[in-house]
């Protein structure tokens, strides 16, 4: 298991003892990490004000994997982006471990994109340290890390090469080692597989929830695919469009580990079909129950 | 067939990370191989593009008096009888295309990553230079030659001041137009403007700045020779108004021709820096 280097870790006694196994249960009832109270976003998109987030309330627990559906324009990504400090909100309050978000820069937040933001002038391994050298953190107290996290995302071996020698799998990969290496409590990840071919995106979705396993985070995943969320997260979040509101939010009645097999399982199959039905309701710009005769 | 035999056997008892060593190692020297051919096409293609030029050149010349249209032959023997004179005016026009070059690139980058940086110098700066880059500077040249005299700085001062506007423009575009995921990476790092200006946008702009350089190096070539014409008494722009003047047709073709290869040669050079540079960097020109 990864050691925490860099910047405090909360309860790292207690979700030591937490088997990686152990689905978060309402019993158990884990520290809050991530909390949204209330958050309204507006924007001004040309002439046009537009209501992104209406009154979203969430809260994520201490190594709970949470993923946010909805269709595109739903706000998914805005929420994310909020929760980031990359935008502000309007109205309401976003706090990560108890504290308030007000700007980004956090050192507890760990990101990652659809594009995997990799600086073409780096190497992986460059870019991997990218976050350690920003936080002004010693790169040769953090080495023997690196390398476990390159082990862990398989990308040993590849230090030295250009992003645009990697495959777009690797490319991920790559972005979650940079976004792991100063070792934050929260992994935000805005549609990071979206762009990948439909097989590789489900190895990175094994991938995935091998390092989610191996290592204790705390994970919130837009995605807009239905399988994936399923697959991937505790608890699913569904989002409306215009004003992106959250609808309904689905346990994953699934244990860990998630294997494969899993995608053939009832639980799974039903939880999907549960989802679809769920974002089939609101197909007409967002009103719900379109009127049928 | 036989490729991926072979690709096979060299398989054996190698790691993934050696592998694909391999692979791209192979992909480079097959790269290598097509651009040597390319190369050799590319060569046998511009020889022949020369040829047919001096040739129709030599043709046309063949019906009007030298003093008209020198053919290749007269120029060559006007270049050879006057080489002295046309190397005692090269080094002026040398140093007016380089120290004006420097100097408008190092402007025209100054003062465009200022206006890229900061929204105050925008506002209040950047309507004054595209007017000043609206001002014709190549009829501006007399107006600066009666103001300066007529020795190299106004020549120096009308490159630059022409070189300046491509690095001005493709500074400020090239460092605003940076990968929106990689600056909301910055940003959630914690990285202040600063830090994102070398770490980021000073890269990505290394593309658009070069691609400016090349056509401020051909600018500058412009501006020197222009305000050579204007007033001078020396460099090879000087020596093409001298030739006029004594109507040596010929030698105003010599020195035509010596200009030509100057600016290609200044292209070339920079060309030759923005492949180094850019190799250096993993960059790839813009549009590529």
């Amino acid at each position: 298991m990864i050691q925490g280097i860099a910047g405090p870790r909360l309860d790292a006694v207690q979700t030591g003892d937490l088997p990686a196994s152990a689905p978060v249960t309402k019993a158990d009832q884990p520290r809050v990490v991530i909390s949204c109270n209330d958050v309204h976003k507006f924007y001004l998109a040309g002439q046009r004000s537009v209501y992104a987030l209406k009154g979203i309330n969430l809260e994520v627990r201490e190594r709970e994997f949470v993923s946010v559906v909805g269709k595109s324009g739903c706000g998914k990504s805005t929420l994310l982006h909020c929760i980031a400090g990359l935008l502000p909100t309007s109205h309401g309050e976003i706090s990560i471990n108890g504290e308030r978000v007000e700007r980004a820069g956090r050192r507890d937040i760990g990101l990652v994109f659809q594009t995997s933001a990799l600086l073409r002038w780096r190497t992986t391994l460059d870019n991997v340290l990218l976050p350690v050298e920003m936080y002004g953190l010693s790169r040769k107290e953090l080495e023997p890390r690196v390398r476990e996290l390159l082990r862990l995302v398989e990308l040993e071996g590849f230090e030295n090469q250009y992003p645009n020698q990697l495959s777009g799998g690797m490319q991920q990969r790559a972005a979650i080692a940079r976004a792991l290496v100063h070792d934050p409590s929260v992994l935000l990840m805005d549609e990071p597989f979206g762009a990948l071919d439909a097989q590789t995106r489900e190895t990175m979705n094994l991938e995935l929830i091998r390092i989610w396993e191996a290592t204790p985070k705390t994970v919130l995943f837009v995605t807009h695919d239905l399988q994936e969320a399923a697959f991937l997260s505790n608890r699913v979040v569904v989002m409306s469009a215009r004003p992106g509101t959250i609808l309904e939010i689905l346990e994953v009645p699934i244990p860990h580990p998630r294997t494969p097999e899993i995608l053939h399982s009832g639980a799974f199959v039903e939880t999907v079909r549960r989802l679809r039905e769920l974002l089939m309701t609101q197909r007409d710009g967002g009103r719900v129950g379109a009127p049928t005769t | 067939m036989g490729d991926v035999l072979a690709l096979r056997q060299l398989s054996v008892g190698k790691t993934d990370a050696e592998l694909f060593q391999d692979f791209y190692e192979r992909e480079r020297t097959m790269d290598v191989v097509r651009k040597r051919r390319i190369a050799a096409i590319n060569l046998v293609g511009r020889i022949l593009i020369v040829g047919a030029f001096v040739g129709a050149w030599w043709l046309v010349s063949t019906f009007y008096p030298p003093v008209l249209v020198p053919s290749p032959s007269d120029t060559w023997r006007a270049f050879l009888d006057s080489r002295g004179t046309i190397w005692d005016h090269t080094p002026a026009t040398i140093i007016e295309i380089v120290v004006g070059f420097l100097a408008g690139s190092v402007l025209g980058i100054g003062l465009g990553a200022l206006i890229a940086q900061s929204r105050w110098a925008e506002v209040t700066l950047r309507p004054y230079v595209v007017i000043s880059q609206a001002v014709p500077k190549i009829a501006l040249a007399p107006i600066l030659l009666i103001f300066f005299g007529f020795g190299i700085g106004p020549k120096v001062l009308i490159s630059a001041l022409i070189a300046f506007f491509p690095l001005f423009e493709n500074t400020i575009t090239g460092l605003r137009r940076v990968d929106p995921d990689s600056l909301r990476l910055f940003q959630s790092l914690g990285a202040s403007k600063w830090q994102i200006f070398v770490k980021l946008r000073v890269f990505s702009a290394l593309p658009m700045v070069f691609a400016g350089l090349r056509i401020a190096a051909i600018l500058a070539t412009l501006g020197a020779i222009v305000a050579e014409f204007v007033a001078g008494n020396k460099g090879l722009g000087a020596l093409l108004v001298i030739s006029l003047g004594t109507f040596s047709t010929p030698l105003m073709y010599a020195t035509m021709t010596v200009l030509t290869i100057l600016a290609f040669g200044v292209y070339v050079a920079s060309q030759w820096l923005e492949r180094k540079a850019l190799k250096h960097y993993n960059l790839t020109p813009p549009g590529e």
